[in-house]
């Protein structure tokens, strides 16, 4: 793949999940949109070309696989809704522009959370105050990790829009 | 600097902070800080091996003394818990040190001191996965004493799940202790589920709580009834 930096993109899926798992303990209550992993996902979404796209979901949700009892479906359903909105409405919006970047970001999670929530029950149920501090804090969490990951570019080559 | 050198700082900045939350960790949770202040116990019981092995022995049997005349005809499975994070943010479980050669199979009820811990969701031949009573796979009925009967269902977030139907009309109240109903094949009756925190219209909305200390690593008992593995 004409661009293909494997080993930055290893790294950086690598530091997410560590991420991840160091912040599921550190972080109580309704953390159930704080997924760094996705987080990831959605940055490449908007900067990156769609194979790569795809080769970071794969990993992300191969790694989801094998260390958890989810089954394919539940791995890949909020994945895949979190890219595709991604995808479908960055067209429309300068993805330069910080603040539309995280409100398309935010979106994408309620969307992903939404989808994950639909697969196990019906998606109003449960503690609207735990999904709703879940989507601040992911918001949060993007708006602190986006600079950090835009900083990645120039490992990440093929980037079609380094910010 | 070069973009490059950029780039490179700050994924180096970025595993600098991985680590410290790591460490932080320790600080955060108090079931590892009461670990940390035993460490020289630890440390002094390593050397005793045999000793350990009889505490757990002992805390196995003081588990199945508890539940000896409440378990209604299942049969106890005793296994070791270790809490495990799940890749899915979404997921809370743990491993137990028992499978199919075991006895242990899918869907089998798992308690331990506090009442219900959950459910097994995946099974090896030598260990499993169980799946925690906050983990949105997980299901069981209940009853309130005095109110009614319903199915509860686990998450949306860490540490609380939420009923999805009652089967008499009641209403939820704070403090409602929701214990196992009996029904179905999983838990025998009058097991602790959780308490009610904030109730709330529609149910689906109430949060429940599971009892203290139940994702903690533990010695638990895995449920499996004889006739249904029997009858397979």
């Amino acid at each position: 793949m004409k661009g293909s930096r494997p080993v930055p993109c290893a790294l950086l899926i690598g530091l997410a999940i560590a991420t991840q798992i160091s912040l599921g303990s550190l972080v109580g209550g309704g953390v159930d949109a704080v997924d760094i992993p996705l987080l990831l996902l959605l940055w490449f979404s908007l900067v990156d070309r769609f194979g790569r796209v795809l080769a970071v979901g794969v990993a992300i949700g191969g790694t989801r696989l094998l260390w958890g009892v989810s089954p394919p479906i539940e791995v890949f359903a909020p994945l895949a809704t979190g890219v595709l909105w991604i995808r479908f409405a960055r067209n429309g919006v300068d993805p330069r522009d910080p603040g539309r970047r995280i409100a398309l970001v935010t979106l994408a999670l309620a969307l992903a959370g939404f989808t994950h929530r639909f697969l196990w029950s019906v998606p109003w149920s449960g503690s609207v105050d735990a999904w709703a501090e879940g989507l601040l804090i992911g918001t949060l969490s993007a708006i602190l990790l986006f600079p950090i990951l835009d900083q990645t570019v120039p490992f990440v080559r093929s980037a079609t829009h380094p910010m | 600097m070069t973009s490059r050198n950029g780039a490179g700082w700050a994924m180096m900045c970025w595993a600098i902070l991985v680590l410290v939350s790591f460490g932080a960790k320790r600080f955060a949770d108090p079931a590892r800080r009461g670990r940390a202040e035993t460490e020289g116990w630890r440390l002094l019981q390593a050397q005793l091996i045999d000793e350990a092995r009889t505490d757990r022995e002992v805390a196995r049997l003081d588990l199945l003394e508890i539940y000896r005349d409440g378990l209604d005809g299942f049969q106890p499975i005793s296994a070791r818990l270790r809490p495990f994070p799940d890749f899915s943010p979404q997921r809370h479980g743990g491993l137990i040190d028992v499978g199919s050669a075991d006895g242990v199979a899918v869907g089998q009820g798992v308690i331990g001191r506090s009442g219900v811990i959950g459910q097994v969701a995946e099974v090896d031949e030598m260990h499993s996965s169980i799946v925690f009573s906050d983990d949105p796979e997980f299901r069981a009925s209940f009853r309130i004493e005095g109110k009614g009967r319903g199915v509860v269902a686990g998450g949306p977030g860490r540490d609380e799940f939420h009923p999805v139907i009652r089967l008499d009309p009641f209403s939820f109240d704070p403090g409602d202790l929701l214990l196992t109903s009996g029904e179905g094949t999983r838990f025998p009756r009058s097991l602790v589920l959780g308490v009610v925190r904030v109730a709330h219209i529609p149910i689906e909305s109430t949060r429940i709580e599971p009892p203290p200390g139940t994702t903690d690593s533990q010695e638990v008992l895995i449920l499996s009834l004889p006739q249904l593995r029997s009858g397979r």
